[in-house]
């Protein structure tokens, strides 16, 4: 299993994105967010390769996917669109329901709009949760994020926006493992799952010819200066 | 001070001068303050040169070890491009004390650089090339009892010139979190500094190495003065400037903490006698220096003959008493030179006069750290977004995007060894990979359907609905409390000159004698003038701003 940095770790994931076609790309600020959602779930030690990889074929096999809007569509996925939409849901305290893939990157977006609330002084009490039909899987609770001990990856979901902390007050949510910012370890990522992303990433590269090989920038291939 | 519309153009940026406040200065300043010690407890290189040393610095709070690795290879593997896969040393900055475990494991994935897989413990990976001009010249010199040749030393200026100092988890190596938060790496940039710092003790080390062994009793160590002249080379491409692009905090605080020392300084109502004698002390330093700056760009030699004539105009000012005596002297000046000098003369004469205040301006390096990430809209509307355009992208809402010259290149990442490159639109294949470089269009792409949607619709669902437009409406959020953060010129313009992006961030690093070959890549020199290791704890060590060897 190779070891890699957060920061290798989320550049792979962004160019595995950008790299699922060409003809119809997935937005840069879409893939930009999952590069720091899966740093996020990495760097606590929470799982994302088996749904990322599970995303990733998903929107290479309809590559519309990752430009139909979710609120429109009733279907997320949720590496790409998760941070988006919860602030979506944020924005207008609103209710959505729909088919989630990849709800673990929920979690994710959520940790990340709440360091934003934090760092703002916002009121940030209980104003988002997720809900399956077991109840609330996840949610902001005393300024962290909480969530069940286990959720479905893919399913129905209801996220919420708005004040009900009633809804949370009896609710039994766990925090993740939630380092500090300066969360130093390294992540073991299974072998196979880095190959796929680095073949999705390949293909976000520019294959090399004579002319481009010889307009690089620097002097010439051979340097004895 | 200064505004982004004057500053964060390309012309200016590509004018930048090293300073106190670069990352190089605020490395030795550290090093002379908390007593650093730096010594080499392993030197295990054969008489080819060839094999490994350690190199240690201890903080009082920590220790770091360069790791260096030299080996064989033939001229014609010999090159500086990224594209490389062989050089004639590589090395990492481990975070404390390796093992002999562990350096025979680096043995093993640092020679090979991007191709290994690195351990987390290493803070840095980079390689250098000999300067096959200057090594062997210096080498059989001391070889044979005798000094090198001054000149050469001073128009090369180093025996080793590294082609990449990688870092921030790059190949497995740590990420910048792991030291983000630790005294003496909390700056940006220092673990690098460091790694290139102890390069260039390993470079004069091997060098007196090689001449002990070619020479036996009859080589002699290499006189103080041109070893301390000694820097290391680098020779940097494209890779430096999407940098600059992709951390528009990162960049705006370094723009702002210059700016805010600048506004200080040129506050001033009254200068001490002793500051006045260093400024002009400085400048006479400087003049040495622009003499031996000397390039084969026929650009910059314009200018520096054009800066060479200038700064003697601005030594008259300073020799003028009466000038001293005005209310704001060193606004003054500035003014003066905004008026009557070029760009390249102006920012010299920031780095001088910023000189003398660091007990003023030196704490401002604590904030030119930044903190990258997401910025919420939830609290924001599309008539938000908007009003931030027009007041902070005019400058991208009038390219003229119907004429062909505005978009003449792009940016992409080759499958050669992932080299950033430039190629031209209209001439080359590749441009439906490019990198989002292209900030007028899509700023106007924006723009366009935000004036056709609600202006009460809050952002986040315009950004739902119009997914393409996230990536650059994120960046005009952060560069609300960026201002600096953005380039205002068209990066992908028939007139871009990538050089100027590539001497911006350089000067941060404190890069002297910038030696562009085209304007793609460029030569520098980092630590030219710097202490020796013997010398960084000595009251001089932080003063070799401009040094000149004459």
């Amino acid at each position: 299993m190779p070891l890699v940095s957060q920061n290798e770790l989320g550049g792979l994931t962004e160019k595995a994105w950008r790299g699922l076609s060409v003809d119809c790309p997935v937005p840069w600020g879409l893939a930009k967010d999952s590069n720091i959602m899966v740093q996020w779930l990495a760097s606590r030690g929470l799982g994302f390769a088996d749904s990322l990889i599970e995303c990733l074929a998903m929107v290479k096999e309809n590559p519309m996917l990752a430009h139909e809007n979710p609120l429109d569509s009733g279907v997320m996925i949720a590496p790409l669109h998760g941070l988006a939409m919860l602030d979506s849901i944020l924005a207008e305290g609103m209710v959505w329901n729909g088919q989630i893939y990849g709800a673990n990157f929920i979690m994710a977006g959520m940790g990340l709009l709440l360091d934003d609330d934090l760092a703002n002084s916002r009121d940030n009490a209980a104003r988002l949760t997720l809900s399956d039909a077991d109840g609330i899987a996840a949610g902001w609770k005393d300024q962290m994020i909480r969530m069940r001990a286990s959720m479905p990856s893919n399913g129905q979901y209801e996220l919420r926006g708005g004040g009900h902390a009633d809804r949370q007050a009896n609710v039994s949510l766990t925090a993740p493992n939630s380092p500090p910012h300066n969360s130093t370890h390294a992540i073991d990522v299974n072998d196979a799952v880095w190959q796929q992303m680095q073949e999705h990433a390949q293909n976000s590269y520019v294959p090399e010819n004579e002319l481009s090989r010889n307009r690089g920038a620097g002097a010439g291939n051979i340097d004895n200066d | 001070m200064r505004p982004p519309e004057h500053v964060m153009r390309l012309e200016r940026m590509g004018s930048f001068h090293p300073m106190r406040l670069s990352f190089s200065r605020q490395l030795t300043r550290r090093m002379q303050q908390e007593q650093w010690q730096v010594d080499f407890p392993r030197f295990e290189l054969d008489e080819n040169g060839f094999g490994y040393a350690v190199i240690r610095a201890k903080t009082p709070h920590h220790t770091y070890s360069l790791v260096a690795f030299c080996h064989h290879i033939d001229d014609d593997m010999r090159s500086d491009r990224v594209i490389a896969e062989a050089w004639d040393a590589t090395f990492t900055l481990f975070d404390g004390e390796p093992s002999l475990t562990q350096i025979k494991q680096m043995e093993q994935t640092v020679p090979v650089q991007e191709a290994g897989r690195q351990m987390p413990e290493q803070l840095s990976l980079s390689r250098a090339n000999k300067s096959m001009r200057l090594f062997n010249h210096v080498v059989d010199a001391l070889a044979s009892g005798k000094q090198p040749d001054a000149k050469m030393i001073n128009d090369v200026g180093y025996v080793m010139r590294t082609t990449a100092v990688y870092g921030n988890g790059k190949f497995g190596i740590a990420d910048r979190k792991r030291i983000a938060n630790r005294d003496g790496m909390m700056e940006p940039f220092q673990a690098e500094m460091l790694s290139v710092y102890l390069i260039r003790s390993f470079s004069l080390k091997w060098i007196e190495h090689m001449a002990q062994i070619r020479g036996g009793n009859n080589a002699v160590p290499l006189a103080r003065q041109l070893a301390r002249h000694m820097g290391v080379g680098n020779s940097t491409g494209l890779g430096m400037a999407p940098f600059l692009v992709n951390h528009p905090a990162l960049l705006s605080n370094w723009i702002a903490v210059r700016e805010q020392a600048i506004a200080i300084i040129t506050s001033k109502t009254d200068i001490p006698d002793n500051a006045v004698q260093q400024i002009r002390a400085l400048a006479t330093r400087g003049m040495a220096y622009i003499a031996e700056w000397r390039v084969a760009d026929t650009v910059q030699m314009d200018r520096i003959t054009q800066l060479e004539t200038e700064w003697q105009n601005v030594i008259a000012w300073l020799d003028q008493p009466q000038n001293w005596q005005q209310t704001q002297p060193l606004a003054a000046i500035c003014a003066w030179a905004q008026d009557t000098l070029s760009m390249e003369t102006q920012e010299m004469l920031y780095s001088i006069i910023m000189e003398p205040f660091g007990a003023d301006i030196d704490d401002l390096c604590s904030d030119m750290s930044a903190l990258e990430r997401p910025v919420a809209a939830n609290s924001c509307a599309v008539a938000d977004m908007i009003n931030w355009i027009t007041r902070d992208y005019g400058w991208a809402l009038d390219v003229d995007l119907n004429d062909p010259r505005q978009s003449d290149v792009f940016w992409y990442t080759s499958a050669a060894k992932l080299e950033p490159r430039l190629g031209k639109r209209y001439e080359e294949d590749g441009a439906e990979r490019e990198m989002p470089f292209d900030i007028p269009r899509q700023i106007q792409s924006a723009m366009a359907d935000l004036t056709q949607s609600d202006k009460d619709m809050s952002l986040p669902r315009f950004m739902m609905a119009y997914p393409q437009h996230r990536f650059i409406l994120n960046r005009v959020l952060v560069t609300i409390n960026a201002p600096y953060g953005e380039i205002r010129d068209n990066l992908v313009a028939d007139t871009t000159r990538p050089i100027d992006m590539l001497r911006c961030k350089l000067s941060f690093f404190g890069a002297a004698k910038f030696d562009p070959k085209s304007d793609l890549w460029t030569r520098i020199c980092l630590f030219q003038g710097a202490p020796l290791i013997d010398e960084i704890t000595d009251d001089i060590a932080d003063n070799w701003l401009f040094s000149a060897l004459s």
